[in-house]
């Protein structure tokens, strides 16, 4: 098929109509939604640091390059960002694909206070009492939805792959989740509470885990069984001590064992010469 | 019913004399590759004899082949935890020095050696290691009774036979021997394709030719164990297991198998038997005394209407029912029942049937003359060289009166034919005879027709392949004529 240049420039015309459309779209209230999944503005800390303010404390460029990659302001031995992550329990943010002019646009947003808690819907509101009312029921139900989930014997409901397909979690009746990422027995006190946890789950400083549930976002409400169920996990491991971490290794070596010894009962009914040894030994006596 | 098809084979031991020519179409066709020296896929041994691999038939060596376990039926290699075991470490393979080591001769010296005082020879050299070797063993070490101390005298067939009379056996006057000619047996129930980690063992749908996917085949050598006939082997080049294919691709079209087209004295029948799958599981795994005759019954008649009916709704080809109605292999197994299969208390069902030998009778001096006539009917039988007892362990599972039989049969058609060409044997004797084995004059002749006089087509009945005339119509496979050979379609590579 042959295209003409009309055609072309009309292409042209509607892709540039889409990018106009999109940059109009990127204000600062957008830009500022995934952040609120470990960020306030004067809410309080979460996982990460309450922002009210954050244009006072630090400086504009120092905020672009952080905001653009907190990783590479860490890895460049900035002292301030050294601590923030100390203070932070070492979770790391993660990096946005955002231009200065939208991070400008980002920090106007804060700045202007319109991000403050309770300027949301009712609608939010009222599914945030329900969420808060779940996290304080801590009922066993939940916990056992939570755990459902984690092992995947619940599907999430937009479909996302359960969490023991990567992480493991010593707790009893789960099975040995997947090694390929960090295990989150303790994840409930490492990360500092619901909110740390809440935090991951909806904005994930990790790049697999980002890519992951990019199509199929964990709903809030699952989010917090998943809370709910880490908490429980956490709890039961600190009073028992995880004497299961080398149980692994031990009974590998013992099967290991058993199978070696085994080979030896084989070993001694084996065919231990050939059938023609008689034969071959003879001819070789007599050929010296 | 589950009828399929089976191409079966007969081997008339009476004719074969021991050539190896069988053996040598074989190896030039299939097995001159590196790796594959030391394959014999058809060899022919002398027995009483050791054969190849040295021992094969001791499965208290092997263990090969099934073992019948309370109900059911169970590998002797296989299928236990210790099975599981033996993945990694199987003692029970046969080792190199069980077969031999392959061996060429050094020609180039010949032509190359410095000139000096001595003739130049041309010395063994290994295939193996390509060092010179001093060979001390063969495919065919024990070829007509060479080596008796070693290798006759140690025949595990022998077993059940009094000393006495194992003694007299090996007395020079008195000593005898006979050929068997031995290949894959494809099996109705295959150890090596249910020994198989790898699944890549099979036994093809149409013809039941049991074969190993080079693809597939992983290397694990269970079939090499499981086959209680020895006749899968462990390429060490390709690092996998191969076997007789029965040729098919020139039985596909329409040529006999290398071995068979090539046999010098004839023996070897080849034809479709139709039998019922069904049946194979209760069979296999019936009491030893009974597995000839169950053997026998789970061929059916092809010409019944209702083993044709129920053939062709499992989709068997009229063509190849027709094969069947005209399979040389259905008359001698069958109808005459006169062959016999070989080493039936292994219960893989071989379907390749021996017609076992007539021995050489016991002549004893009187007068300083050699005398070797009986009076009695069937004495030439009774007085024979080898016990009856020795050719029952081979190929009645060690019931003689099945091999008497046979041998009466056989012994009949003999005096059937006396009578008509020479004419100097007493009426009374033949109908004697006849009334004894069952046979009639016509069946006699026709015995002797397809023993003495068959021509190729009446001697190898094969069953049109129409899948592969389907592909000739669609694809050119005139790129593939003059490439026989082995291997793999997709190719591998070593790693290591």
């Amino acid at each position: 098929m042959k295209m003409d240049s009309k055609k072309i420039i009309l292409t042209g015309l509607l892709m540039a109509g889409i990018f106009c459309q999109n940059v109009h779209s990127q204000d600062g209230e957008v830009l500022f939604k995934p952040c609120t999944a470990c960020h306030s503005v004067g809410g309080g800390r979460m996982v990460g640091p309450d922002l009210k303010g954050v244009t006072r404390r630090r400086s504009y460029d120092w905020l672009v390059s952080f905001i653009q990659s907190s990783g590479k302001v860490i890895k460049s031995g900035d002292p301030v960002a050294a601590a923030l992550l100390a203070e932070y329990k070492n979770v790391v943010m993660p990096d946005n694909a955002l231009t200065a002019d939208q991070v400008n646009l980002l920090l106007t947003y804060i700045n202007g206070g319109k991000a403050m808690a309770g300027a949301a819907d009712p609608k939010k509101v009222a599914l945030q009492r329900k969420l808060d009312s779940l996290l304080l029921a801590n009922s066993l139900q939940d916990i056992t939805t939570g755990q459902d989930l984690f092992t995947g014997r619940k599907r999430f409901a937009n479909g996302g792959i359960s969490c023991i397909s990567c992480h493991n979690v010593t707790y009893h009746g789960i099975g040995t989740g997947g090694l390929l990422a960090k295990d989150l027995t303790k994840a409930f006190s490492r990360l500092g509470g619901f909110a740390g946890i809440r935090g991951i789950i909806m904005m994930p400083p990790f790049p697999s885990m980002t890519v992951t549930y990019q199509r199929s976002p964990i709903l809030d409400e699952e989010n917090v069984f998943l809370q709910l169920f880490l908490k429980s996990a956490d709890s039961q491991n600190a009073t028992e001590p995880s004497a299961n971490k080398s149980k692994f290794l031990r009974s590998g070596l013992v099967s290991g064992l058993l199978l070696v010894l085994s080979i030896f009962l084989v070993w001694n009914r084996r065919k231990r010469k050939s059938v023609n040894h008689a034969i071959l030994k003879r001819q070789e006596r007599y050929s010296m | 019913m589950d009828i399929r098809s089976q191409t079966a084979m007969v081997f008339h031991l009476d004719k074969c004399i021991g050539c190896h020519t069988c053996s040598i179409a074989c190896k030039n066709i299939w097995t001159d590759r590196k790796g594959a020296e030391y394959m014999w896929w058809n060899n022919v041994e002398t027995k009483p004899g050791t054969g190849y691999p040295s021992h094969w038939e001791n499965q208290q060596i092997y263990k090969g082949g099934w073992v019948k376990h309370g109900q059911r039926l169970k590998l002797r290699v296989a299928g236990n935890p210790t099975g599981m075991i033996k993945l990694f470490h199987n003692p029970d393979m046969p080792v190199m020095d069980d077969y031999y080591e392959p061996w060429t001769y050094d020609y180039d010296h010949l032509f190359e050696a410095p000139q000096g005082s001595d003739q130049p020879t041309a010395r063994t050299i290994s295939l193996v290691t390509g060092e010179p070797i001093d060979v001390k063993g063969g495919p065919n070490w024990d070829d007509d009774l060479s080596g008796t101390p070693d290798y006759a005298r140690n025949d595990i067939n022998l077993n059940n036979i009094s000393a006495e009379d194992q003694e007299s056996m090996f007395q020079l006057e008195r000593m005898t021997m006979h050929y068997l000619p031995r290949m894959c047996n494809h099996c109705l129930n295959p150890s090596c394709v249910a020994a198989c980690p790898s699944g890549a063992v099979y036994k093809r749908g149409e013809d039941g030719v049991v074969l190993i996917s080079q693809e597939k085949c992983r290397g694990w050598r269970l079939c090499v164990t499981a086959c209680p006939y020895k006749k899968s082997y462990y390429n060490w080049t390709s690092g996998k297991s191969e076997k007789c294919l029965l040729c098919y691709p020139r039985l596909e079209t329409g040529q006999a198998p290398a071995c068979m087209h090539s046999c010098v004295g004839r023996i070897r029948y080849l034809g479709v038997l139709l039998y019922d799958a069904d049946k194979i599981k209760e069979y296999a795994n019936c009491p030893e005394d009974e597995l000839i005759d169950r053997q026998l019954d789970i061929y059916l008649n092809p010409f019944s209407e209702e083993v044709i009916r129920e053939a062709q709704k499992n989709g068997i080809a009229d063509s190849t029912i027709d094969a069947a109605q005209k399979s040389p292999v259905y008359k001698f197994v069958k109808e005459w029942k006169i062959a016999l299969p070989l080493h039936a208390e292994f219960r893989t069902l071989p379907s390749l049937f021996y017609v076992p030998p007539m021995l050489p009778v016991m002549g004893t001096m009187t007068n300083g003359v050699y005398e070797s006539t009986t009076g009695n009917l069937w004495g030439k039988i009774e007085d024979s060289r080898l016990p009856v007892q020795y050719l029952a362990n081979l190929f009645s599972a060690g019931n003689a009166d099945k091999i008497r039989n046979v041998l009466k049969k056989l012994m009949t058609v003999r005096y059937h034919r006396r009578k008509v060409t020479v004419d100097d044997i007493d009426d009374r004797m033949i109908r004697d005879s006849f009334a004894e084995t069952g046979l009639t004059a016509d069946i006699a002749d026709a015995i002797y027709r397809l023993t003495s006089l068959a021509k190729y087509d009446e001697r190898f009945v094969i069953a049109p392949a129409h899948r592969e005339e389907a592909i000739e119509m669609i694809e050119s496979t005139d790129d593939r004529k003059g490439n026989t050979g082995f291997g793999e379609k997709m190719g591998t590579r070593r790693v290591f």
